[in-house]
């Protein structure tokens, strides 16, 4: 991750990885986040209702 | 009442939202994302037998997730194909504002990665696991998700034009301007 060669050429913006880097990781979780704030959907908890009832039969 | 069967049901329960964002982040899509959080949550179930007391659940989870994944890719014969990055070397994302990054513009350079870089790059940057766990997640060396994963930061920030300069350089609206004129000469 060095150098401003090959990877930046033509690009007018200039740029520092590591600040680079901690916008991508902020980026990375909030993404992430964003699916796993969501309330766990009713077909999954009925799934895993089914699941359980099925083992407690004989 | 069967306590373990309770206990492993909360425990997945409590998995889910976790193994949904995986999902998603790997085929990009929320319904076919859900489908195979079921395939996993049903493996998990029926498979029990095959998981370690103690060791990680969340992982043991995700690696049945991702392995669904990627046999159902191999049937369906595609994103395998992309592994080279031959779709990524023809597409670029260019942020609407250059300098400020939404997550639309986010999802849609993520979506360009390899398949095997944004997985390992999900899994240590947004999931949280470690370089071990998430090797061992997706049955490869360490230095390989290490591998991947730098060039993965290294693509997004290619991709995504990240410019530092903007957050705190005197010179951004200039940067700016000569970023849209550049980006919109292009088109």
């Amino acid at each position: 991750m060095k150098g401003p060669t090959k990877r930046h050429q033509g690009k007018p913006n200039g740029m520092l990885d590591r600040s680079a880097q901690v916008q991508i990781g902020r980026m990375l979780r909030d993404v992430f986040a964003d699916v796993a704030e969501e309330p766990v959907p009713e077909r999954f908890v009925m799934l895993l209702e089914a699941l359980q009832a099925k083992e407690q039969q004989p | 009442m069967n306590t373990a069967s309770v206990a492993l049901k909360n425990a997945l329960l409590g998995l889910i939202p976790n193994l949904r964002a995986f999902a998603v982040s790997l085929c990009g899509d929320i319904e076919r994302a859900d489908d195979l959080v079921q395939e996993t949550l049903l493996k998990a179930w029926n498979h029990l037998d095959s998981f370690e007391e103690g060791t990680n659940l969340r992982a043991w989870l995700f690696t049945i997730l991702r392995n669904t994944y990627f046999s159902e890719c191999r049937r369906r014969r595609r994103e395998v194909e992309d592994r080279d990055g031959t779709k990524a070397a023809d597409l670029s994302v260019h942020p609407e504002q250059p300098g400020h990054l939404d997550m639309q513009d986010f999802r849609r350079a993520l979506d360009v990665l390899p398949l095997d870089q944004r997985e390992a790059l999900v899994l240590v940057g947004a999931a949280g696991f470690s370089y071990e766990e998430a090797a061992e997640i997706s049955g490869c060396a360490v230095g390989t998700i290490k591998s991947r994963v730098n060039r993965a930061r290294s693509k997004l920030t290619d991709l995504l034009s990240v410019s530092a300069s903007h957050d705190y350089g005197p010179d951004a609206a200039t940067e700016a301007i000569v970023a849209r004129t550049v980006s919109s000469g292009m088109r």
